[in-house]
C-alpha cells in the first residue's frame, strides 16, 4: 500500500502544482492598445484604450501605466506616461515641441507601451496619421453648410473624397444630427447641405455647428465648430423678484403663507387650550 | 381587596435585575453611538458613507422609520377611542409611550443628518415654508407636543394614584409623580376639563399624524426621481406607519406582559384583536405596495427600469424580497389563523414586522439615491455603492436603543396599564356581562365593585 500511496501523493501535488501554474500563466495578461488621434479645434490629443481578451470579447484593463511618444525621424520624443482609468482609458495632451513637431510633418506616427511585468506581458502599439484639416462654413443666404475635409500631402492641403462626415448642432448634454447622421465627401473633399430646422437657440439664437469626423483610419478624429445664427431666439420667463416657489422666503406665495400658516395657527390655538385647560384643572383641585 | 391587586399589579416598581442588565445594555449602545456622534462633530460626514450620490443614508431611514412607528399613539389611542373600541384601553399608554419615545429620536436624527448641528436654529429663523423641510420640522414638533399631551392628561388620575400610594414606590417616582399630578383631586370639574380635553386631543392628533408621515413622504414624493416620484405615496407611508406602530405595540405588549407580570390586563383577547388588526394593516400596506411597484414595473420608463431591477433582481434583491415576504405575505399569513394571533406567534410576527420595517425604510431612500437621471461620472468607485460605516451604524443602533431607553424610563416611572381607565372599563365590561347573563373574562375587574374610584 505504501508505494501506491507515495504515488497518489506525488500525483496530487503535481496536480495541485500544474493547475497553480496553469493559473499563474493564465493570471498573466496580454493586453491590446488602441490608440486614437483627437484634433479638435486647436485642442489636439491622443487618447490610449488598453483591453484584454476575456471569453472571445474585449474587456477594459484599469490601472495600466502606458508609456506614450512620438515617433520622430531623430528619434522618439516622450510625450508622457499615461494611467488607463475604469474603462481601460487615459487621454494624453499633444502640446508643446510635440505640436510644433506634428505641424511640420505630413504624416506622423505616435507609439503606446506598457513596461511588461509579473501580471501585464510587454505590449506596443503605434497609429500612423495624416496630417488633416477640417472647415465648417455657412451662408446666411440661403442657409445653407459647406464643410470640406483636406490632407496634407507634400507640404500641400489636398481634398479629401469618400469621406464619411457628420455635421451636428451642439446642444448642452449632446448634439443633434443636421439631416443625416454622416455625409460622404465628394471629390472636392466638400459636404454641402442645407439648414431647414427651427431649433431653438439661444437668447440671440445663436447656434454651434459642429462639424466631425471619427475613427478615419489614416486621419483619426476631427472636428471643428462654427457659429449661426439659424435658431429661434430664446426667450426664457423671469421670474426674478416675484413670488414663486423656489424664490426667498420673503417672497413666498400668499397662497403659502395663508393656507400653512392658518393651519399650524389652528393646531396650535388647541395646544395653547389644552395647556391652558390643565392649568384649570389645577385651579380646579382647590375650589373642592 | 380588588383594588389593592391592581395597585400592587400597576403600581411603577423598581426593577429586578434583568431591568438593570437591560437598562446597562441599552446605555452601552447609546454611549457607543455618542462616541460615534462624537467622531462625526469632529471630523465632520465624511466618517460617514454618504457621498455627493447618496446624501440621504442610513440616518433618514431610521428617521423615517421613527416617525412611521410614532403613528401607533393616534391609531390605538385616538382612532380606536373615536370608534368605540373599549378592548384597547389597556394598550392605550403603551402606544403613547412608544409614540412620544419615537418622535424625540426622530427630532434627534434629523439632527444628527445636518453636518453642521450648530446651525440648527437656522432653520427656524431663516426657513423658507416653500421647503418640505420646514413643514418637516413644524409638523414633528407639533405632534411631539401632542403626543406628550396625550400621554400626560389621561396620565393624571394614575399619577395622583401613585401619591396616594407613596409607601409602595420609591421616592423619585414619587416626587415625579406629585411635580406632574399631585393636583389631581378627581373632582367632577377636573373630570369634565380632562374629558373634553382628551376629546379635543384625539381629534386633533388624528389629522396631525396623517400629515407628519404624508409631510415626510413629500420629502421624496415632490422630488422627480425614479422610486419617488409617486402621488401614491402620502397613502403608502401612512399605511405602513399604522402597520409598524401596531407590530411596535404588540412587541411592547408581550414584554410588558411577560416581565411586569400583565396577564391578567393584557390577555390573550387583546393579542386575538390586535392579531385582526394587523392583519388587516399588513393587507392594506401589502396593496400600497403593489400599486407602489407594478404600476411603474409595468410601463417601465427607462430611469424607473434601473431602480427597480435593482430592488426585484439586483443590489437589492435580497432585501427587498426578504422585507416583503417576512415583514407583510409571512405575518398576514401566519396571524390569520387563530393560534397564529397567540401571544408568542404575534411577538415573533410583530418583531419581523417592525425589523423589515427599518429596512423597508432603507430601501424606500438609498437605491433611489444610487440611480441618478444623468449618469454618474467622474466620482470614485465607492460613490456608486453605499455601505454604511461604522460611525453611522453605532448612531443609528444608538437612536434605537435610546428610543428603547425612553420607553423603559417611562414605563419604570408611569404605570404601562393606565389604572384609573382600566377599573372604568373592567366596571364596564362587567355590568354588560351581567346585564347579558354571561360570564365575563376572568380578570381583576370581576372583582372590583361597579362604580367604584379610588380617586
Amino acid at each position: 500500500m505504501r508505494p501506491y500511496s507515495c504515488l497518489f501523493i506525488v500525483l496530487s501535488a503535481a496536480a495541485v502544482l500544474g493547475t497553480y501554474v496553469r493559473a499563474e500563466a493564465q493570471d498573466k495578461i496580454t493586453p491590446r492598445i488602441d490608440v486614437g488621434y483627437h484634433q479638435s479645434g486647436g485642442d489636439r490629443y491622443l487618447t490610449v484604450k488598453v483591453r484584454k481578451k476575456v471569453q472571445k470579447r474585449f474587456e477594459p484593463v484599469a490601472e495600466i501605466p502606458v508609456e506614450v511618444s512620438l515617433d520622430l525621424p531623430e528619434g522618439p520624443l516622450h510625450l508622457g506616461d499615461v494611467v488607463t482609468d475604469t474603462k481601460g482609458e487615459a487621454r494624453i495632451a499633444i502640446a508643446g515641441s510635440a505640436l510644433l513637431a506634428i505641424d511640420s510633418l505630413d504624416e506622423y506616427s505616435f507609439s503606446a507601451a506598457i513596461a511588461g511585468s509579473d501580471s501585464v506581458a510587454e505590449t506596443s502599439e503605434s497609429a500612423v496619421i495624416r496630417a488633416s484639416r477640417l472647415t465648417i462654413k455657412t451662408d446666411d443666404a440661403d442657409k445653407s453648410i459647406a464643410v470640406v475635409l483636406e490632407a496634407k500631402n507634400a507640404g500641400t492641403w489636398e481634398p479629401v473624397a469618400g469621406a464619411a462626415v457628420g455635421v451636428f448642432i451642439q446642444r448642452r448634454f449632446g448634439r443633434i444630427a443636421v439631416g443625416e447622421d454622416s455625409y460622404t465627401t465628394d471629390e472636392s473633399g466638400k459636404v454641402e447641405l442645407n439648414f431647414d430646422t427651427d431649433i431653438p437657440g439661444d437668447q440671440k439664437g445663436m447656434l454651434t455647428l459642429e462639424a466631425s469626423m471619427e475613427d478615419n483610419d489614416e486621419l483619426g478624429n476631427i472636428s471643428t465648430t462654427t457659429t449661426a445664427r439659424w435658431g429661434v431666439p430664446l426667450h426664457p420667463g423671469n421670474n426674478f423678484g416675484k413670488r414663486t416657489l423656489w424664490a426667498t422666503r420673503d417672497k413666498t406665495p400668499w397662497w403659502l403663507l395663508v393656507f400653512p400658516n392658518a393651519m399650524i395657527a389652528g393646531v396650535w390655538g388647541v395646544i395653547v387650550y389644552l395647556i391652558v385647560s390643565l392649568f384649570k384643572i389645577k385651579r380646579a383641585s382647590k375650589v373642592s | 381587596m380588588v383594588r389593592e391587586k391592581i395597585y400592587q399589579d400597576l403600581l411603577p416598581q423598581k426593577f429586578g435585575k434583568a431591568g438593570v442588565i437591560w437598562v446597562a445594555i441599552l446605555a452601552g449602545f447609546c454611549f457607543l453611538g455618542a462616541v460615534a456622534y462624537y467622531r462625526q462633530l469632529k471630523y465632520g460626514l465624511v466618517v460617514t458613507a454618504m457621498r455627493d450620490y447618496v446624501s440621504w443614508g442610513i440616518y433618514i431611514s431610521n428617521f423615517v422609520f421613527f416617525v412611521a412607528i410614532s403613528l401607533v399613539g393616534s391609531l390605538v389611542t385616538a382612532i380606536l377611542r373615536l370608534s368605540q373600541v373599549h378592548w384597547s384601553t389597556p394598550l392605550t399608554r403603551i402606544a403613547e409611550i412608544i409614540a412620544v419615545a419615537a418622535i424625540i429620536c426622530a427630532g434627534l436624527i434629523i439632527i444628527v443628518d445636518m453636518g453642521r448641528p450648530d446651525r440648527f436654529l437656522n432653520v427656524l429663523l431663516y426657513g423658507r415654508i416653500q421647503s418640505p423641510i420646514l413643514w418637516d420640522v413644524i409638523v414633528i414638533t407639533t405632534y411631539l407636543t401632542l403626543g406628550v399631551l396625550l400621554l400626560y392628561i389621561p396620565l393624571l388620575p394614575d399619577l395622583a394614584i401613585i401619591v396616594k400610594h407613596k409607601n409602595r414606590v420609591d421616592k423619585w417616582t414619587y416626587r415625579i409623580a406629585r411635580f406632574l399630578g399631585g393636583f389631581w383631586k378627581g373632582t367632577p370639574e377636573q373630570q369634565r376639563i380632562k374629558e373634553r380635553s382628551i376629546n379635543i386631543l384625539i381629534v386633533t392628533i388624528i389629522p396631525v399624524a396623517l400629515a407628519i408621515h404624508t409631510v415626510t413622504s413629500w420629502l421624496f414624493a415632490i422630488t422627480y426621481r425614479p422610486g419617488w416620484d409617486s402621488t401614491n405615496f402620502g397613502a403608502y407611508f401612512v399605511s405602513g406607519a399604522f402597520l409598524v406602530g401596531a407590530a411596535g405595540v404588540v412587541i411592547g405588549m408581550y414584554i410588558f406582559r411577560r416581565f411586569y407580570h400583565l396577564n391578567d390586563y393584557i390577555t390573550a383577547s387583546h393579542f386575538n384583536h390586535m392579531g385582526k388588526l394587523l392583519v388587516m394593516l399588513a393587507l392594506l400596506y401589502l396593496y400600497f405596495n403593489i400599486n407602489e411597484y407594478l404600476v411603474p414595473a409595468f410601463k417601465m420608463k427607462k430611469p424607473d427600469e434601473e431602480h427597480l431591477r435593482g430592488l426585484f433582481t439586483g443590489e437589492f434583491s435580497l432585501l427587498f424580497w426578504l422585507v416583503i415576504i417576512l415583514g407583510m405575505i409571512l405575518p398576514v399569513l401566519v396571524m390569520l389563523f387563530r393560534s397564529g394571533r397567540k401571544p408568542f406567534p404575534m411577538f415573533a410576527m410583530a418583531t419581523l414586522i417592525v425589523v423589515s420595517a427599518w429596512f423597508k425604510r432603507f430601501l424606500i431612500v438609498t437605491p433611489t439615491l444610487l440611480h441618478p437621471f444623468l449618469p454618474m461620472s467622474n466620482v470614485p468607485e465607492s460613490y456608486r455603492h453605499y455601505v454604511p460605516t461604522w460611525e453611522e451604524w453605532a448612531i443609528t443602533m444608538g437612536s434605537l436603543a435610546g428610543a428603547l431607553l425612553i420607553i423603559t424610563a417611562l414605563a419604570r416611572i408611569f404605570p404601562v396599564v393606565p389604572m384609573d381607565e382600566t377599573i372604568d372599563e373592567m366596571v364596564r365590561e362587567q355590568e354588560h356581562a351581567k346585564a347579558n347573563g354571561s360570564a365575563a373574562e376572568k380578570t381583576p375587574a370581576d372583582l372590583v365593585t361597579p362604580g367604584t374610584h379610588d380617586i
